[in-house]
């Protein structure tokens, strides 16, 4: 099982060049049966990440593109009269796949966005009164925009926190972008790319992460820095108990990932960025204050080997 | 577990810490300010003073040959009062001056050892002198700052709070155990001898001057409390008699020879005739507080063979009154029998008659007069009583507390000035006046002084006497009768003796003594209620604590014993200890257990020890695998062990291991552990 995670990391790895830590925290993301959320700015290749992702994973996907004017009905689908067989038919939306890419998801409207947002944590849709199953498993990969960016509906906290993670790409390295700028054929080669596994595997290996130890010490951990977050003066929103779920869950993905059979801290600090900054910011707060601070601000406040102690 | 860490010891006191010292200090030396003299006070302050300005400016502290010329001049300026002061006193002003002194040479740990210890020894000092209630919680509070302040020295963070709470956790924990100890543990005689100095400040005074007082010295103190174990008497019925006195020189009203120095061969000539008890009897326990006196509270006629103490070593005198044969000088008590019905007749010798009827010859010529006019004109001694208490009635006389001095008219007429010029008085001049009188027409009387009445406190049935309730009113002895008492304060001001004294006395300034006392507002109906709630529970504290003595431990011992043995006092301790240790010990069992458990976390903690003195420390948010890759970059050396052994070390932490491969894992752990230690020595 891990030959086909170092294989799909690696099959990744070759389409988005110079980023394996945040292509690792995507797949640990999916893993742990989350949605995840990528965050740059235009061209920095997050839909290039999704995109290779869902093709490795050898799932269903379809890629929607959202705009101002895209409608809930263009996302989940529309029953339709057919005059011939005089019934109405249900014509399905890009949701009944596997994997979603849900492009710019803060360029649509926030009707659209809540349509989306339902399916996600129901993982069924209900189109004219009648509820579908979605087909599993289901991923939501979103990609968006800077908020500061034009035109832009800002995802409400609601609707953050079903996001287990948040990642964003940065800029490449010299290196990978010196390979980038040479091979520009290689920016559509993920379009020949075959799956590294099918639907079985995925699930067992999702069953596997579900697996992983997490002992006591690590929940004491994971509770001190949720305290931290709580505590009386804290600059940034209190975490939730889904929160440390999320944390849980990606940590013991991570944990998958690296070849153990047990969460230690160090699983912890590396997810804890991307799963709980973007619900600490405050959204007022979040065009100036940097992004990386606040999660570090938490972390930096717990004792790894006693979370509780003075 | 970090808290064991010897590295977290901090050298310095936190600047907060240090003032809750110094205020700590200044709270235990307040206590105190009733017993130390003016010059040490002033040494004392002039010393936490100057603490205050090394606060400010650390290089203000005072040069070291100062500090030793002021301990040793101070030391000597304690030898030469000595004498005066008495060894427990002088003892207590070197222990304070050196508590103070102490606060100025804070250099070392052993120093502020030192200075936590003065504290808590001043403390305990502080309760030979005072045991009320309120006092001995606030022993006990600056007991447990003390505790803390010596904590929050070893505390990792600078906030007392913490080591606040601790400690306050750990003195509530003893409390159980002082408790046995208070109960069973053998009560020692005090050997040191309270100085007495005190009794012009509390109590009756033993001679009373009419006319030389202005302003009634009015206090809301607690003189003593009472509870009746039969019924209450009437308010009016509630004359507490101290001290009978019967020798008058023209000013000064005292006790004569003859009952003051008590002779055994006269006492024991009056054992003969042991006064006749007739009538009902009233039992009760009389709660002293110090007076730092010898008089006793009681109401006539007590039955000597029913007086029960043994907290006092009590005397019957031939007047009907009960004396000690030391100063009392912590609260203690006394049960006694009365037969209120009794006839004081115990027969008159030809002395005392010549006492009671005996008025200097060259004062007061109108009162004489008036006695011989009455004399002449009532046969009947009661009559003639009658007669001079209608006099006070009738005429314009009136009852205050502030009333004008006397003068005597510069020929030593006090009584006569005040009978018939001023005519303005409180009890002692009435008495003083009707005492006289009486004399002067041939009845043998006498001034008697003691309290009236006491309040009543319904929540706990007792009786609470204070100062202000202080009393003076007349006997006459009245031939088929022996001695009668005659109150002539009842004559001019009935209320005073019905139900204490009236809203118009109160109204005058009263008890601008204590300004903070409760009984100041009396008037407002829920302090009335908490003043008397706290009296009661002052009570109970009285009864309980302060009056447990040696003979109620040896009672209750042989209560639930049977016969009183030392063996067994220390075997009740002894098993109370265990007890309480196996109770602290079952409390704490899962924390030891853990303890027990995480041997690998403290073998770590160890490792990171010495890494720091190193001087390579782990940040403590960082894990331990990021911590392995840093150690490795610092001392290549260690690399592969230190790696192996921070991985036994997250998995005994993380893994969920079986027990077999849980030991296999330590085992492997130990083994780095020796060798890492190894290898960092010679580093």
């Amino acid at each position: 099982m891990q030959s086909l995670v170092s294989a799909i990391l690696d099959q990744v790895g070759s389409i988005v060049l110079g980023k394996p830590k945040e292509i690792q925290l995507a797949l640990a993301c999916l893993l742990a049966k989350g949605h995840i959320l990528i965050e740059d700015l235009p061209g920095m290749g997050k839909t290039t990440l999704a995109q290779v992702l869902a093709k490795s994973l050898g799932l269903s996907y379809q890629r929607t593109q959202f705009t101002s004017d895209l409608l809930p009905a263009d996302v989940i689908g529309i029953s339709i009269y057919n005059s011939e067989s005089k019934k109405f038919e249900l014509h399905k939306g890009p949701i009944f796949n596997q994997v979603v890419l849900s492009d710019e998801i803060n360029r649509a409207s926030p009707k659209t966005q809540s349509a989306l947002l339902e399916a996600m944590e129901e993982n069924q849709v209900s189109i004219d009164g009648v509820t579908y199953e979605l087909p599993q498993p289901f991923f939501v990969i979103a990609t968006q925009n800077p908020l500061m960016h034009a035109g832009t509906y800002p995802l409400p906290e609601s609707q953050l926190d079903r996001f287990m993670m948040r990642i964003s790409l940065g800029f490449p390295n010299v290196e990978a972008e010196k390979q980038i700028l040479a091979n520009e054929s290689s920016h559509y080669s993920y379009k020949k790319l075959l799956p590294c596994v099918d639907t079985d595997k995925l699930i067992a290996m999702q069953l596997a992460v579900s697996q992983i130890t997490v002992s006591e010490n690590i929940i004491d951990y994971v509770i001190a820095l949720n305290h931290v977050s709580r505590a009386k003066g804290f600059a940034g929103r209190p975490l939730s108990p889904r929160a440390g779920q999320a944390l849980v869950s990606a940590a013991k993905a991570w944990a998958f990932i690296e070849q153990r059979t047990f969460v230690i801290p160090e699983d912890i600090q590396t997810v804890f960025s991307s799963v709980c900054q973007h619900r600490l910011e405050l959204t007022s707060a979040s065009f100036d204050v940097h992004e990386e601070n606040i999660s570090k601000q938490v972390i930096a406040q717990v004792n790894v080997l006693n979370p509780f102690g003075d | 577990m970090i808290k064991g860490n010897a590295l977290l010891f901090k050298r310095n006191i936190s600047t907060q810490n240090a003032w809750a010292l110094w205020l700590c200090q200044i709270l235990t030396l307040s206590l105190l300010i009733n017993e130390l003299t003016g010059w040490m006070l002033a040494i004392i302050a002039l010393c936490l003073c100057w603490r205050t300005l090394v606060f400010i400016k650390p290089t203000q502290k005072p040069h070291r040959i100062l500090l030793l010329l002021i301990a040793c001049s101070g030391c000597i300026a304690i030898a030469i009062t000595g004498k005066q002061l008495g060894v427990l006193l002088s003892m207590l002003h070197l222990l304070c001056f050196a508590y103070a002194l102490k606060s100025l040479e804070m250099n070392s740990r052993k120093d502020f050892y030192q200075i936590i210890l003065l504290g808590i020894f001043i403390l305990a000092s502080v309760l030979i002198f005072s045991q009320s209630l309120l006092i001995s919680l606030f022993v006990f509070c600056l007991l447990v700052l003390n505790l803390s302040i010596l904590l929050a020295y070893f505390y990792p963070t600078t906030n007392i709070k913490k080591p606040l709470i601790k400690s306050t956790n750990m003195v509530l924990q003893s409390i159980p155990l002082a408790i046995v100890l208070f109960i069973f543990f053998p009560r020692l005689a005090p050997f040191w001898e309270v100085p007495s100095s005190k009794s012009a400040q509390t109590g009756l005074s033993e001679s009373v001057t009419p006319g030389a007082i202005a302003n009634l010295a009015r206090s809301s103190a607690l003189a003593f409390r009472v509870k009746f174990l039969t019924d209450i008497p009437q308010y009016n019925q509630l004359y507490w008699r101290a001290m009978v006195m019967d020798d008058f020189d023209g000013r000064t009203w005292k006790q004569s020879k003859n009952s003051h120095g008590f002779n055994r061969g006269k006492r024991n000539k009056l054992s003969g005739d042991i006064p006749k008890l007739i009538g009902d009897k009233t039992q009760y326990q009389v709660m002293l507080e110090p007076s730092y006196q010898h008089w006793l509270f009681s109401l006539a006629v007590v039955d000597k063979n029913q007086l029960v103490s043994n907290q006092v070593d009590t005397l019957t005198l031939s007047n009907y009154t009960i004396k000690s044969r030391k100063p009392i000088s912590q609260t203690s008590s006394y049960e006694v029998t009365s037969f209120t019905d009794s006839l004081l007749n115990s027969p008159l010798s030809f002395d005392e008659r010549r006492t009671n009827l005996h008025i200097p010859s060259d004062n007061n010529p109108r009162l004489k007069a008036e006695g011989r006019r009455l004399q002449l004109k009532y046969t009947d001694d009661i009559e003639r009583a009658q007669a001079i208490l209608d006099i006070i009635r009738e005429d314009d006389y009136h009852y205050t507390l502030t009333p004008p001095l006397l003068s005597g008219n510069g020929a030593g007429h006090e009584l006569d000035q005040f009978f018939y010029e001023s005519k303005k008085g409180f009890c002692v001049h009435y008495a003083s006046v009707f005492t006289f009188i009486m004399r002067a027409s041939g009845t043998p009387a006498r001034l008697v002084t003691g309290y009236l009445g006491g309040e009543y406190n319904k929540q706990s049935g007792h009786l609470s006497i204070y100062q202000y309730d202080a009393h003076a009113w007349s006997e006459i002895w009245v031939n088929d009768k022996g001695w009668v008492r005659v109150d002539p304060t009842a004559a001019v001001d009935p209320e005073r003796v019905e139900s204490g004294l009236s809203d118009t006395i109160q109204q005058e300034g009263l008890f601008n003594n204590d300004l903070l006392s409760l009984y100041r507002y009396k008037h407002l109906a829920w302090i009335n209620s908490l003043r008397l709630q706290l009296d009661a529970l002052d009570y109970q504290w009285t009864r309980l604590v302060l009056s447990y003595s040696s003979k109620k431990q040896y009672d209750l011992v042989t209560q639930w014993f049977g016969h009183f043995k030392s063996w067994k006092i220390g075997g009740i301790i002894g098993g109370a200890l265990i007890l309480m240790m196996t109770i602290m010990w079952l409390v704490n069992i899962k924390k030891l257990k853990k303890k027990s458990l995480d041997k690998w976390l403290i073998q770590y903690q160890q490792v990171l020890t010495i890494l720091k003195n190193k001087g390579l420390e782990k940040p403590i948010t960082m894990p331990a695998s990021q911590f392995s890759i840093v150690v490795s970059q610092h001392f290549p050396l260690l690399n592969s062990k230190f790696s192996a052994y921070s991985q036994c070390f997250e998995a005994l932490m993380y893994q969920e291991l079986s027990t077999a491969h849980r030991e296999q894992r330590l085992n492997e752990m130990n083994q780095y552990h020796q060798q890492i230690i190894k290898q960092l020595k010679k580093v």
